[in-house]
């Protein structure tokens, strides 16, 4: 395995820039906020849906197909990857979709990788992936900067959630579910590209009532095509522009996400500090960050005894 | 062997465990942490109080930096704590049995905070600037003062006390789960907590604080921030409003913060020296290792470059 891949948020921006560095063209992730069938089916072309799920270290990962039916022929005729890093999970399930359909630009680079990958049994499909330079190198672009913590190498402790990356797509009529954790593709029966919208949605539902919806906390990416294509087909300039600003916020956010603010925050804090000395209110100031800890801490003692999920502060 | 003073030295008991429960033994003792000459390797051990022998009744060996103690304030019966291990799943836990300071006996004072931050001071074995050793107390007496300032720093690596349990399986649960984190660093988010409230740069920079501080901001120091932040995000020929707007969308923005998050818990994670470093803040020669908050310790040194700079009376942006 050469090098380390670093965890990258689930989020349409990401994921959309993470695919558009990639080489890909014309695809965009949209964020599916209810499991909604008519809500996902404005978004056609849907290529796929990527589910990701949080669950605490320590509880039982449920490892059998408990719906659908493994598919083991299918591993040998699609682009299935035995997951080899828990880091890489995200760009591995997006992936998933991306090289099982025939419809998409892929641009070179990624076109070569699935010919290149084609006939390799689904280990080695894992392997290429994870020694991939191009897709580590595009997927750790959008890592969070934290020059001090090498989250990368990390193991998981109790102190964090476990989750997980599955894919859902549509290849050649059947509904398959793609996870690399599991040793196969999961079928779920019979689905055309337009019928996946609606057919989807029960599956996803089955899914999330495996888990207590106390203790499990997911996210649901469609994959869709491009919004400003099929809006500026017809005619809606108005959707173009919203897409527009949209994508301005996703280049601001990533620009944020990738950069190292420990000058900048330094700069400010200095400012900060004499401004509190000047007005005679630095230790006030101290003092009022020392309490917002206290009360952190105590909610947290609170929330804990009511044995529910804690928040970041 | 002959008798060696011992690093540190407090009243304490044992306790036992039986299945989930933890349970106190009454017996008066006394732990105490010393450095072997003989075998060069440093002891933490414990014995009764009222023994004839020299000899303790336990003696672990300890790796300096692979053992810590932590503390357990959820139990309302006593000051219980760990004695807890990266290298292996061994627990050895003990209760402060010196005076208390409330009638509320699970109450940890400040004064016992200190001998939990000073056992784990000694836990790391010899440092550089050992000036903290001479201060603490020999034998098997308690010292009452340890000079006037007690040092709060949290014990290592803890995390923030659980609510009271409802029994003895739910105070070990509790315990365990505090006690299995390692005392690393948890990247980015929220998740590091220590037992006293240190503060995190993040709660200095509220809208409140920021709002005005941009507001009265000179473009000279616009121009410094700026620099320190990615130039695709600043629109080409900007005015100085823009500027500020900018500054301030960055300031309020998730990302930021969740780097100000990160940034204190690796100050208190030993990247305070590092970061010091890098950024040319000075640090007072052996402040590092304190044991106070790092994070205050950062902003405090900050606040004398700048209370220099005004009596110096060289600009202030």
């Amino acid at each position: 395995m050469s090098g380390g891949w670093n965890t990258i948020e689930s989020d349409a921006g990401v994921f959309t820039y993470l695919v558009d560095n990639l080489g890909v063209k014309n695809v965009q992730f949209e964020e599916m906020i209810a499991l909604d069938a008519d809500y996902l089916k404005q978004q056609s072309p849907v290529y796929g849906v990527i589910f990701l799920f949080k669950y605490p270290v320590g509880q039982k990962k449920t490892d059998e197909a408990v719906d659908g039916q493994y598919d083991f022929v299918a591993s040998e005729n699609i682009f299935f990857a035995n997951q080899t890093i828990q880091n890489a999970c995200a760009t591995q399930a997006i992936l998933s979709v991306l090289l099982n359909r025939e419809d998409l630009d892929l641009g070179d680079q990624l076109r070569e990788f699935k010919e290149f990958t084609q006939a390799f049994p689904a280990e080695l499909r894992g392997e290429a992936l994870s020694n991939s330079e191009l897709i580590r190198g595009v997927h750790n672009s959008f890592a969070r900067s934290s020059p001090f913590i090498d989250e990368g190498t990390r193991a998981a402790t109790e102190d964090d959630d476990l989750y997980h990356f599955i894919a859902y797509t549509p290849i050649n009529g059947i509904l398959y579910e793609i996870d690399g954790l599991q040793p196969s593709p999961i079928s779920h029966g019979r689905c055309t590209e337009e019928e996946f919208s609606e057919k989807i949605i029960p599956v996803l539902q089955r899914r999330i009532e495996r888990y207590p919806a106390t203790e499990i906390r997911f996210n649901l990416l469609a994959m869709v095509q491009d919004l400003r294509i099929r809006a500026a087909e017809i005619g809606d300039v108005e959707m173009v522009a919203r897409e527009d600003e949209k994508r301005k916020m996703w280049i601001w956010e990533n620009e944020l996400r990738r950069h190292n603010f420990v000058g900048f925050a330094h700069e400010v804090l200095k400012r900060a500090v004499a401004s509190k000395l000047t007005d005679g209110k630095y230790d006030e100031w101290i003092g009022e960050a020392k309490q917002k800890a206290q009360d952190r801490m105590d909610e947290r003692k609170k929330v804990r005894g009511e044995k529910e999920d804690i928040a970041s502060p | 062997m002959a008798a060696v003073a011992p690093l540190i030295s407090i009243k304490a008991g044992k306790c036992t465990q039986n299945g989930t429960n933890i349970l106190s033994q009454a017996e008066p003792g006394l732990l105490y942490l010393y450095h072997n000459p003989d075998d060069e390797l440093l002891h933490f051990c414990w014995k009764p109080r009222g023994a004839v022998e020299p000899a303790p009744e336990d003696d672990l060996i300890i790796i300096p930096g692979d053992a810590r103690i932590i503390k357990y304030t959820g139990c309302t019966t006593g000051r219980v704590m760990v004695l807890k291990f990266s290298s292996s799943s061994q627990r050895h836990f003990f209760w402060l049995q010196t005076k208390a300071e409330s009638t509320d006996s699970g109450h940890w004072s400040a004064r016992d905070d200190g001998w939990v931050h000073r056992i784990n001071a000694a836990l790391q074995g010899p440092q550089d600037d050992d000036e903290e050793m001479g201060d603490i107390g020999l034998g098997s007496e308690e010292v009452e003062e340890e000079g006037s300032a007690s040092r709060r720093g949290g014990a290592d690596g803890g995390r923030a006390p659980v609510s009271q349990p409802q029994g003895q399986s739910d105070f070990l649960q509790n315990l365990i789960s505090q006690i299995q984190l390692p005392g690393g660093a948890r990247g980015g988010g929220g998740g590091y907590q220590q037992q006293e409230p240190t503060i995190s740069l993040h709660d200095l920079l509220p809208s409140t604080t920021t709002a005005p501080l941009l507001a009265a901001m000179t473009s000279g120091a616009v121009d410094d921030l700026i620099s320190n932040l990615p130039q695709g995000i600043i629109p080409r020929n900007a005015t100085l409003a823009q500027k500020k707007e900018v500054i301030r969308k960055v300031l309020h923005s998730p990302q930021f913060n969740q780097s100000l998050i990160g940034l204190s818990v690796a100050l208190r994670d030993g990247g305070l020296r590092g970061i010091s470093d890098s950024l040319g803040v000075r640090l007072a020669p052996g402040e590092v290792g304190t044991g106070s908050d790092q994070v205050t310790i950062f902003v405090e040194a900050i606040k004398r470059e700048e209370e220099k700079k005004a009596d110096g009376n060289m600009d202030i942006d």
